[in-house]
């Protein structure tokens, strides 16, 4: 019979290293979703997640068991992407990324972005760090912009410029992309 | 009809919400290993932590015991007023050379508080008048040469201090060493002396692992203690000591294997090991002493610090018992024992080589000193207790040791 999250946290809380495996085993799946979408590569979200998850484990006498674990843990990988993002700033150069191919988006109107998780990440990865991470934040897990500005250290408005870039930087990306597996069909 | 943004953004929310990716057993075991190291850093914080609170606490009390809780203080003296004394014509009126200043050194005077004795200043005696400027800076020779003059029979007070080589009593201020003849208060003891030695012997028990070992160790050195104030002293030195202790049924190591018998989902292996050890170490304590409580000749003193030791020489035999316990998986996740195995491995001090290995401020030292014959020469009995703050030695085990020391002080 297979343990209830509360019950397993409840045990994980006492160190047991078993219970901390199936967690860990449990959420690994979910966990990697997040944190694939905020990093470039398979080694950094594994990174994220490990970090993530070293931060529940050294904290789950502040987790409240009455709310949904799921719920907590996605906070918990969400702002360790974002310091693991913060992190690596320090050692990449700021690109400009205005320099797109503006693509309207009337003339995208009839598509269907039939994308697989593969391909979307394929995408996410051209995107700039700050439009990625903004484009996450607002479209995928919901945060308003003011939320994004206090996570982020940014203003409501920056958020808003970034989600606008980012959108648009996805649509010539994902243009270029079908026009080369088009070519490439050919 | 929806725009292709919106569709992108729900299109890449399906595609994460259905989102799996296979379980990576290799993740797993670099966080394991990293939990691993979290907790080991999590107690030496402890342990440094503790550490912090007792230094504080160390300096808490030494202060207070310092500035507060002033030692000997005669309370019968305390209401006695401080009186001015007057110009005299000393070098007229004694045959002692007035620039004549006196060396003030325990050697030199002594203290009687006999009461019966009634040689003192008597207030009706001393002449009310201002002392006008300049009374600070008289040499002591004076005030001693005067007290002769001045000293008349009262039943009420008693003398404070007798001067060696001078048949008179004086009294002076604690506060400002001026000598200022203000009656009722005593002179303060010298502040501070030179470096002490102390050549040292010592016998201890040892535990380890939660268990008091049995066999006894020893230790000689030398150390030298630095006064810092006239309570408050550093002491460093070398010790080197011998342990010998055994332990039994120590938990060695436990961990899970995979069965390669039919029957069993996975083997448990607990191994317990009866262990004698040999270590030959050399200690580099450094420790503040704080002095609690003094009284001519004996004083007793709380002493804490850190211990680094270089072990030169580790051995360790004996025998390691080791269960191997089958469990089987039940419906419902129950796991059953279903048989154990227990087998011996013996092992001696050539089987396990350690090599030379150095434990820098791994040790904590808690002492209680009580002094006798402080001054000079004397001896101290020192029960002590050494703690581990984590595991030490190359066998990487949490022991420590309790025991005495006799301290002989060599010079001052």
């Amino acid at each position: 019979m297979q343990l209830s999250d509360k019950e397993l946290v409840s045990k994980c809380r006492k160190g047991r290293r078993r219970c901390q495996e199936e967690l860990y085993r449990r959420y690994f799946g979910f966990g990697m979703s997040i944190c694939l979408r905020y990093t470039t590569n398979r080694e950094d979200a594994l990174e994220v997640l490990n970090d993530s998850f070293l931060k529940v484990f050294e904290n789950l006498g502040t987790y409240d068991e009455e709310r949904p674990f799921r719920a907590w843990l996605r906070r918990i990988l969400i702002n360790t992407a974002l310091d693991h993002y913060r992190r690596s700033l320090r050692y990449k150069l700021v690109v400009s990324h205005d320099n797109y191919e503006e693509i309207a988006e009337s003339r995208l109107q009839d598509e269907e972005p039939g994308l697989s998780a593969e391909e979307i990440l394929q995408l996410f990865r051209q995107l700039p760090g700050n439009l990625r991470i903004t484009y996450n934040l607002y479209e995928v897990e919901g945060y308003s912009h003011e939320e994004i500005a206090g996570m982020m250290n940014i203003s409501p408005g920056t958020s808003r410029a970034n989600l606008s870039r980012a959108k648009k930087m996805l649509r010539c990306i994902y243009s270029e992309y079908k026009n080369r597996s088009c070519h490439e069909a050919v | 009809m929806k725009r292709f943004d919106e569709k992108l953004s729900d299109r890449i929310r399906e595609e994460f919400d259905r989102y799996d990716e296979p379980f990576d057993q290799e993740g797993w075991d670099r966080l394991s290993m990293r939990l691993d190291q979290a907790g080991r850093s999590r107690k030496t914080l402890l342990f440094s932590r503790l550490g912090q609170a007792a230094a504080v606490l160390l300096l808490v009390a030494s202060a207070v015991y310092m500035f507060v809780m002033k030692p000997d203080t005669d309370d019968h003296l305390a209401d006695v007023p401080a009186m001015a004394m007057p110009m005299e014509p000393l070098d007229a009126a004694l045959p002692v050379a007035a620039d004549r200043s006196l060396d003030i050194r325990p050697a030199t005077y002594s203290v009687t508080r006999d009461p019966q004795q009634v040689i003192a200043i008597a207030k009706e005696d001393v002449p009310a008048a201002d002392p006008g400027p300049g009374i600070a800076e008289r040499p002591v020779s004076s005030m001693i040469a005067m007290a002769p003059a001045l000293a008349a029979p009262d039943p009420v007070k008693p003398p404070i201090l007798h001067i060696a080589g001078h048949d008179a009593h004086f009294y002076g201020d604690r506060d400002s060493h001026s000598l200022a003849m203000l009656p009722g208060r005593e002179l303060d003891p010298p502040a501070r002396e030179g470096v002490r030695w102390n050549m040292l012997v010592g016998s201890h028990a040892t535990y380890a692992e939660n268990q008091l070992a049995s066999g006894l160790g020893i230790g000689a050195g030398v150390m030298a203690e630095y006064p810092l104030t006239s309570s408050l002293s550093l002491s460093s030195g070398l010790v080197l000591s011998h342990s010998n202790f055994s332990v039994k049924e120590m938990p060695v190591e436990s961990y899970i294997e995979e069965s390669d018998v039919g029957h069993a989902s996975f083997v448990r292996f607990d191994i317990y090991g009866d262990h004698t050890y040999r270590h030959y170490a050399a200690d580099v304590p450094l420790n503040l002493k704080v002095r609690l409580w003094e009284r001519p000749g004996h004083a007793l003193s709380l002493q804490t610090g850190v211990s680094t030791l270089f072990y030169f020489q580790q051995h360790v035999e004996g025998v390691n018992t080791i269960y191997a316990k089958d469990y089987v998986e039940l419906p419902g996740g129950m796991h059953v024992n279903t048989s154990t195995d227990i087998s011996h491995q013996e092992f001696t001090a050539d089987d396990v080589i350690v090599s030379n290995h150095l434990d820098p401020a791994r040790i904590l030292n808690v002492s209680f000193l009580y002094e006798t014959g402080i001054q000079r020469r004397g001896l101290s009995i020192e029960p002590y207790v050494k703690l581990p703050l984590g595991p030490v030695s190359g066998h990487q085990l949490r022991f420590g040791t309790g025991g005495v020391n006799i301290r002989y002080h060599i010079f001052n």
